[in-house]
């Protein structure tokens, strides 16, 4: 009945030892010990780390690019990246020059966690469609040497970042595609990685550790053939050197124009500013015309419009400097605060061609 | 097996699963884990008390000390304008000093405390008698990393001062009751600690809010998933007057981070400042401050937020305050 058997076990031990009994009690009390451990350790727990962050959930939901690896450089024809036979397993490896150290581990951040390097600096960089972040140290003893490589994914979004935080007037170096330097630190732009090379004193000696670091990163990191589609659209005569830049979007602070290249012009001894905007498509590109034209109208006067060829320009007298603004294709182009009209729209008709030859 | 020793079995492990029932309800809560969450923190919910000093009315509220000396000199000439140090710090305090060390950089770039800066405040308390001078922040950095590279842990070293490192159980809730900010877990040791208070700000650009000053610097106290708040970055700005009532507030202009903030990287992105700036009135400072950076504080949404909600005025030159040329 009940399952049970009816032979009896062979040997049924009846005495502990006392050195059994010992090791017993011991195990009980460290499970003991453990448990109040833990009970101890969860009472010290920092429950806003538990809070909702509910910027993680909207990029789940948004945000299924997969990170491109950073280190596989070269590009394909069609601008993927590609992995180089000769590339080395990291571009950080043995980066440091004779005399200096790596200061702690290389560390990675993704977009999502890019402010915990940066704070509230990430936002810009994730606008600009950041892949990841590496960083490494290196020190001398004294000083330090940090490296930031953003991978922005795509050169255009590299340089967009790039020039937006370009410091005006800084020495020009030859490091990647461009590049330059701040007292010892230095800056560069090269293929889909932004790249900065940050020292902690100004004096010589750091700043030739510096170039080394950044000259040894740079030939290990790939670049490719793509270039960037609005150098080939804004006219070259008259443009102030290293004034070209690219926003992603809020262009000349004007949240209607995105996917933009600016330049600034020196023309008779005046400024302005030309933009390149490329829309996707001429629908998408006429509404943005018609912003462009109410937005002129919001904040400044509307003039009697011109035509050049078959395309109109939409000029604005914006209390006292012009805009001039016009359409061709997805393109929307123009120039911005010339201080007079006639320079806006001269250089306008002699731009316009640009676009019908292509 | 008989029947005897069956039941007996059975009895017991009857009496085992009720009493595992019995345990698990008792054991058991009903509320969801958020809910849990929320009364756990309510529960064991600290409040900041407050540190300023009466000085009666009339009182200087913010004094600017100008000059290319050493900054020594900048903070002993705008504290004594302000009325000595004496009138803040007495015999036997534990001063608090809350510099922003939020990244690992070095002093040049601006995107922190300057550690003479620090380091001639921490003096000027221990002249006036304080017991012991404590330094703090949560950094977004890792921390040993942002004391170490921004020269706060030298200067802390070189005046005696103790630097307290955000550990885990630093940490508790805090009862705020702010716009942005009812209930959060902060960087609270140091508050049970220090009975005085002094927050030291660089002057700085920020990419989502504009300016980082005296108010931003307290963000550096927060625990937690604080980056969520970026999205309402006035809002969490603003409650920082409200939260804490320091004993004083001071701004480090001496070199100022004009562009690429709050990290920034580049000398070229500095700017000499050369002020120093004390005050009582964080909203005051940091309305001055801002045009420090060639900025219109009319359009610095915080400000005005704060000062909607009485927490301070950005009409500054109609308080009390001075100006002081040094060297």
């Amino acid at each position: 009945m009940f399952g049970g058997s009816t032979r009896k076990r062979g040997f049924v031990r009846e005495t502990v030892s006392k050195t059994e009994k010992v090791i017993a009690f011991a195990l009980l009390f460290l499970i003991i010990a453990i448990g109040i451990a833990i009970y101890v350790k969860g009472q010290q727990f920092d429950p806003g780390l538990f809070a909702l962050d509910p910027s993680l959930i909207e990029l789940a939901q948004t945000d299924t690019r997969e990170s491109p690896r950073l280190y596989e450089p070269g590009f394909g024809p069609d601008g993927e990246l590609k992995a180089r036979p000769e590339a080395p397993s990291s571009p950080f490896a043995q980066l440091e020059p004779p005399g200096w150290r790596q200061l702690g581990e290389q560390e990675s951040f993704t977009a999502n966690t890019l402010y915990e390097k940066i704070n509230g600096r990430a936002e810009q960089y994730i606008r600009y469609g950041v892949a990841d972040l590496q960083f490494v140290g290196f020190t001398d003893g004294t000083q330090f040497i940090d490296v930031f490589v953003y991978n922005m994914a795509r050169p255009v979004q590299a340089f967009g970042i790039y020039s937006v935080e370009r410091t005006e007037g800084a020495a020009e170096v030859q490091l990647g595609r461009e590049g330059y330097r701040v007292e010892a630190s230095y800056f560069f732009w090269k293929g889909p990685y932004y790249g900065q090379i940050i020292a902690s004193d100004t004096d010589t000696s750091v700043r030739t550790a510096s170039l080394a670091v950044a000259e040894k990163l740079i030939d290990r990191l790939g670049d490719g053939s793509e270039t960037l589609w609005g150098t080939g659209l804004l006219p070259e005569a008259f443009q102030i050197h290293r004034t070209l830049k690219y926003f992603k979007r809020d262009a000349l602070s004007l949240d209607f124009l995105t996917n933009a290249f600016t330049a600034r012009y020196l023309i008779d001894g005046g400024e302005l500013t030309a933009f390149i905007s490329d829309m996707g498509n001429p629908a998408e590109a006429g509404q943005t015309l018609e912003k462009y034209s109410a937005y002129i109208a919001d904040y400044g006067e509307v003039m009697p419009s011109k035509t050049i060829g078959s395309t109109r320009l939409v000029t604005g007298d914006m209390g006292g400097l012009f805009d001039v603004v016009f359409q061709s294709g997805k393109y929307i182009g123009g120039v911005t605060l010339a201080e007079n009209r006639s320079t806006g729209e001269e250089m306008v008709r002699n731009w316009i061609p640009m676009f019908t030859s292509r | 097996m008989d029947r005897r020793d069956f039941l007996k079995r059975a009895g017991a492990t009857g009496l085992a699963i009720a009493g595992s029932a019995l345990g698990a309800s008792l054991l058991y809560d009903p509320r969801s884990p958020a809910e849990y969450f929320r009364q756990d923190r309510v529960k064991d919910t600290r409040i900041l008390p407050s540190f300023k000093v009466d000085r009666g009315p009339g009182a200087v509220t913010m004094a600017i000390a100008r000059g290319e000396k050493d900054m020594d000199a900048l903070v002993r000439a705008a504290v004594g304008e302000m009325g000595g140090i004496q009138s803040f710090i007495q015999k036997g305090d534990i001063v608090l000093l809350k510099p922003n060390v939020a990244f690992d950089r070095a002093p040049i770039l601006g995107a922190t405390t300057h550690p003479d800066v620090l380091k001639a405040v921490g003096k000027l308390c221990q002249e006036a008698g304080a017991t012991r001078i404590l330094i703090a922040d949560n950094p977004i950095n890792q921390p040993e990393g942002c004391f170490f590279k921004s020269g706060i842990q030298a200067a802390a070293r070189e005046i005696g001062a103790e630097l307290l490192l955000p550990k885990p159980s630093a940490f508790a809730p805090v009862k705020i009751d702010g716009e942005v900010l009812s209930t959060w877990t902060m960087f609270y040791e140091p508050f049970e600690i220090a009975n005085k208070v002094i927050g030291i700000a660089p002057c700085k650009d920020h990419n989502l809010c504009s300016g980082s000053m005296t108010m931003k610097n307290w963000y550096g106290l927060l625990g937690g998933r604080r980056n969520q708040f970026h999205q309402n970055i006035h809002g969490i700005v603003s409650d920082f007057p409200h939260m804490i009532k320091p004993t004083l507030v001071v701004l480090d202009a001496t070199r100022m981070l004009m562009k690429n903030g709050p990290t920034g990287g580049s000398m070229g992105d500095v700017a000499k400042g050369q002020s120093l700036v004390v005050g009582t009135d964080m909203v005051a400072v940091d309305t001055f401050a801002y045009s420090l950076l060639g900025r219109d504080p009319a359009g610095l949404a915080y400000l005005h937020k704060a000062e909607a909600r009485g927490l301070g005025t950005t009409r500054w030159r109609d308080q009390n305050w001075r100006e002081i040329q040094v060297g």
